[in-house]
């Protein structure tokens, strides 16, 4: 092959609380024909499938890879299924990319899932989230995952003076983009007020600073440049968007492992991205990325974020929140879909469902109400656990 | 596993056939190399591990170094430590044995290289720096860890 792989193809269903219409294998079916549509080609010409999805449990199974890809029409050709918690999309794609650029495939249809929505009842959900801690160390001490996420935000206010209503900033705008999106979970106008006011979790995270459990799932088809001009009718139609760059590192999943200097922050979010942006050339991150879907499990998380990416310095992240920096309209537009927080996570799905936005936004498919104009290059950012495994993957639109 | 019923469609919220059943899962679990640590614990006995090689220190004890791959040979720590952050948990763990709301905490342990998360006692959130000291608590039917928690120090 010549050049980074091709994004040819992308689909998403709608993410909500309880898709009753739709088994989980017709979601993942739904997204992926769309992706495959979408690309104008047919599952005879892919030349192997990755299935992405964190738990057995939701949806009580776990042999979900094969029956997907069956179900979507891929037997035959070889699947493999990834799990990286949160994260498990995004490192879905960068197997894909793997596989592309060693020369194992030409074309990967990558496609995620999950029904964390209703699928059981609240106490069995937090019995299933709870397993994400380690069992000796952890899982006794959580009561819901609020709580690592919790102390890590509280180091963060220590040590930088960030502020409750600086991360309700975000809880605010994510909730409000959705609103424009069709596909998100649960679109809100509410107030930073609103917020503080929500049910409390664990101090200072309050109800409405958590994002949503959904239903949905995505699927995203990359290819070789010749593969996309030999079988995807709709090459040439619209600019080539390229995965042009990934990085993954990971922390120590248990919280009390970390590094003191580290608690404030997702450390392996830092090298996930330096070693993504090398290998896209990118050198300046906020004046070389124009639009960025981060994974704010929890509101502060995206502050967090907005300084672990390199788009401000560290303990800069609150004041460039309330300051709207990264609204739609600001230096870089962050979540313009809605984020965890409006649009939802179907959590095998996340990072796929931010790679749709990101293309979409690339290929300018959005709707005008949350476009943002000549968007060129867009990162997606997703993680596992509070910070254990972090991926970063990077996009560009052909001039 | 065990079938609680199938709505064949038509009802509120869906047209699609929807069956609801429930299971009832046991496990039994080994906690392996950790064991002498809970042991230990449920003597009230606080320990860590040392490389038998380097001399680094380890909390939670490792079986083995991975630095130099070298053996760790366990030894017995204060229990006492000093908070690094804190917070009020308001939803108790879905395997029992904490009301909530509770303090949580990471405490850097004293004499070793390494922190642990956990409950302290009493209503007060401490800030970053306020020491605290291990107490033993003392039930067969919660999970090991919990047979420890920590209190803020008089002089504090």
């Amino acid at each position: 092959m010549t050049g980074a792989p091709l994004v040819v193809g992308i689909g998403m269903t709608a993410f909500s609380g309880l898709q009753s219409d739709k088994s989980l294998t017709d979601l993942v079916v739904d997204a992926a024909r769309q992706a495959l549509l979408d690309a104008g080609t047919g599952t005879a010409n892919v030349d192997m499938g990755i299935a992405s999805y964190e738990s057995d449990h939701f949806n009580q199974s776990v042999s979900l890879g094969t029956l997907w890809h069956d179900a979507i029409g891929l037997v035959g050709k070889p699947v493999v299924r990834v799990e990286g918690g949160g994260a498990s999309g995004a490192v879905a794609l960068q197997t894909a990319k793997a596989a592309i650029e060693s020369g194992a495939a030409r074309s990967v249809l990558i496609f995620g899932g999950e029904t964390n929505g209703k699928s059981v009842d609240r106490a069995t959900a937090n019995e299933i989230l709870a397993m994400s801690a380690d069992f000796e160390w952890e899982m006794p001490l959580f009561g819901t995952f609020a709580a690592p996420y919790a102390l890590m935000i509280t180091e963060h206010m220590r040590r930088y003076g960030t502020t409750a209503e600086q991360f309700a900033h975000v809880a605010v705008k994510n909730r409000r983009e959705a609103l424009s999106n069709p596909l998100a979970h649960k679109g809100m106008l509410i107030s930073i007020n609103d917020v503080l006011n929500s049910t409390p979790l664990a101090d200072p995270y309050r109800l409405l600073d958590a994002s949503l459990l959904s239903d949905g799932a995505a699927a995203v088809l990359i290819a070789t440049d010749d593969w996309a001009r030999e079988h995807a009718s709709t090459f040439g139609q619209r600019p080539p968007v390229m995965f042009v760059g990934s990085g993954s590192s990971t922390d120590h999943p248990r919280l009390a492992d970390r590094r003191p200097e580290n608690l404030a922050h997702f450390s392996a979010k830092r090298q996930a991205a330096e070693r993504a942006y090398k290998s896209a050339g990118i050198t300046n991150p906020l004046t070389e990325i124009d639009i960025a879907e981060v994974y704010d499990s929890f509101s502060g998380a995206e502050i967090q974020a907005y300084e672990d990416l390199g788009f401000c310095a560290a303990g800069d992240g609150g004041p460039a929140a309330a300051a709207s920096r990264f609204d739609r309209g600001g230096q870089i537009p962050v979540n313009t879909s809605g984020g965890l927080l409006g649009r939802g996570s179907a959590v095998g799905a996340t990072g796929l469902a931010q790679a749709f936005e990101i293309v979409s936004q690339l290929r300018g498919e959005v709707h005008e109400e949350r476009a943002v104009p000549g968007a060129r290059v867009g990162i997606t950012d997703t993680h596992s656990g509070a910070g254990a495994l972090c991926a970063v993957n990077v996009f560009r639109r052909a001039a | 596993m065990k079938v609680l019923g199938t709505d064949l469609g038509g009802g509120s919220d869906s047209t699609s056939v929807i069956i609801s059943y429930e299971t009832v899962q046991r496990y039994r679990r080994s906690f392996g190399s950790s064991s002498a640590f809970f042991q230990a614990l449920a003597r009230g006995v606080f320990l860590g591990a040392s490389c038998q090689t380097c001399s680094r220190t380890f909390f939670p004890p490792r079986e083995y170094c991975p630095d130099d791959l070298g053996v760790t040979a366990l030894f017995e720590l204060t229990g006492s430590g000093t908070v690094a952050a804190a917070t009020r948990v308001h939803t108790a763990s879905p395997l029992g044995g904490i009301d909530a709301p509770y303090v949580l905490a990471i405490v850097r342990l004293d004499g070793v290289d390494g922190s642990i998360t956990h409950r302290i006692l009493g209503d007060q959130v401490p800030e970053a720096g306020v020491r605290v000291s291990a107490t033993y608590l003392g039930d067969e039917l919660m999970h090991p860890l919990l047979r420890v928690a920590f209190q803020i120090q008089d002089n504090s």
